[in-house]
This record gives structure tokens, sequence and C-alpha cells, in this order.
């Protein structure tokens, strides 16, 4: 199956970085859409159909937990599902995402495997799903 | 705590090196801006960045890497040859690298309160003052260099 995914973050270099995790963890098929910011996000999210979200917290405009509370009042956006993907992981922080609504949480640095971890339970697998090697503990991506 | 938070430092970079850049990090010894030798470096060979924090300690930290190796970091991290990477990418990318050493290093002395991280942004890295401390690692017969200013 190929899924529309979001992803959130304020530096470019970060983006490009998650999309070829996304593609290392079997989810490579995918559309992906980008945005730099929370309020941007929201915007793209009334325009496209998205199945999961991936976020930074840190970011200028609007932070990833705003970004979050605010989309999960919206009726439309309220079944899809966040990911945070931050280097804030103290657990203090972690308890806000997930009380906020985030369905998950990733910590940079980050490797292929520890997004596809998270990403499974959420989506399934990716339909790239046949080229990765179960036994790889380490993904290059 | 500002020695735990340099042993801190220098175990983040060698993770975040590894992990996200691909390159070997040999952690190498606890200095001073000066002793580091990147001053001695032209001007514009190397590139700096900040990032201030806030919590049970708070202050700045600055990273310091040569030109050469941000473009090979940069290339690895996002897959691109060196021909299609811009400045602002690899300035972006430095940003990065600073964001995640300094979030990773502050992760493991926290007590829970947690810290706050700012926006990191690309400074002079002649304004450092040469005084500070600062923790030296090997990175592809490169150093990098994490500087502490510390503000309580």
């Amino acid at each position: 199956m190929v899924y529309s995914i979001l992803i959130v973050d304020d530096s470019l270099p970060m983006r490009s970085v998650i999309k070829k995790a996304l593609g290392a963890a079997g989810y490579g098929g995918s559309e992906i859409l980008e945005a730099q910011n929370g309020q941007e996000a929201l915007e793209m999210m009334r325009h496209n159909w998205i199945d999961v979200v991936l976020t930074d917290y840190n970011m200028p405009v609007m932070n990833g937990l705003d970004f979050i509370l605010k989309a999960k009042k919206e009726e439309l956006f309220s079944d899809i599902p966040f990911i945070v993907v931050s280097t804030e992981g103290n657990e203090d922080r972690i308890s806000q995402f997930m009380e906020s609504g985030a369905a998950g949480y990733v910590t940079k640095p980050f490797t292929a495997e520890s997004i596809r971890d998270v990403m499974v339970p959420i989506l399934g697998e990716g339909e790239d799903e046949d080229t990765i090697d179960e036994s790889d503990d380490d993904l290059d991506f | 705590m500002k020695t735990q938070l340099m042993k801190a430092m220098m175990t983040s970079i060698s993770e975040v090196v590894e992990t996200m850049f691909f390159l070997p990090a040999e952690q190498e010894k606890e200095s001073t801006v000066l002793e580091t030798g990147l001053l001695d470096q032209a001007e514009a060979d190397v590139a700096s960045a900040a990032l201030a924090f806030t919590g049970d300690i708070s202050g700045r930290l600055v990273m310091m890497v040569p030109g050469n190796l941000l473009s090979e970091m940069t290339e690895n991290f996002m897959g691109e040859s060196d021909e299609k990477l811009t400045r602002e990418l690899k300035y972006g990318t430095l940003k990065e690298l600073l964001n995640m050493v300094c979030g990773n290093a502050l992760r493991k002395l926290d007590s829970g309160h947690g810290f706050d991280l700012g926006i990191p942004e690309i400074v002079d890295g002649e304004m450092v003052s040469s005084e500070l401390p600062a923790v030296v690692i090997d990175v592809a017969d490169a150093k990098i260099a994490a500087v502490l200013d510390i503000q309580n």
C-alpha cells in the first residue's frame, strides 16, 4: 500500500534524511509531503490526504507540540497519527507529546530501524517490505 | 555538572557522527578553543554554529567544523554529491549536527526536569572566546570542536 506521509521540520537536510530513512524502512514508495513548521503543515493538511505525520518539536513559527494540539482540535485531522522526531527526549517532554495525542516518538539521532519500529505498529509494513533484510538491525539509509 | 556535561558532549559527538553521518569518530581530549588549532585555520575554512540551552545548567554550545569535513558530512547526511550542495545546505547540516549533539548530551544529564533548546544559528567562530573549554573529536582525519559557554 502506498501511504501519504507529511514530514514537518524546519531543516531541509533533516527532512532529506528522514525521507532516506523512510525509504530504508520500507516506505520508499510513499508520497512524501514536506512542511517547514506547524502552521505550514496545517495548511498542507487541509489540501492533501495524509496518512501519518512525522514532526520535529523545535521549529520557528509553530513548534511541534502546538502543531499537534491545534491539529487534534480539528475534527478533520483527529484520526491522523503524529510521530514526533526530535532531540527533545526527556520524560516530561515525551509525556507532554503523548498526552497531546502523539502516537509515537523517535529521538534524534535515529536509525532507519528506529523509524520502522514506530511506523509499523501505526501504518503496517511499507510497500517495499520485501526489500528489508529482517536480520539487519542497523539499516543503512 | 560542567565536567559531566563535557564528557556527555564528547560521547554525544561520537554517537551522532557515527549514526547520522556514517563517519568514524575518535574521542581526543578536553581542551580550550585556542588549543584546538581551529582558530589558526583560514577563517573561511571553519564553519561555526551556536545553540543556547536552559535548564539545571544553562549556556551556549558552539560547534566548529572545518569546511572540507563539513562538505563530506553533508554529502553523507543528505546522500548528495558535493556539486549539488549549496552553502545553505552545509550550514543547515551543521545546525542539525549541533542540535542533535546538544540534545543528546543534555539528555544524558537530565534530572527529569528537562532542558529547553533554542534555535541553532551560524556564528563567526572568531568571536568565540579562545579561553573557553572545548572538547575535540577526530573525525575522518579532521577535528571537530564543541565549545561550552556556561552561564550558571
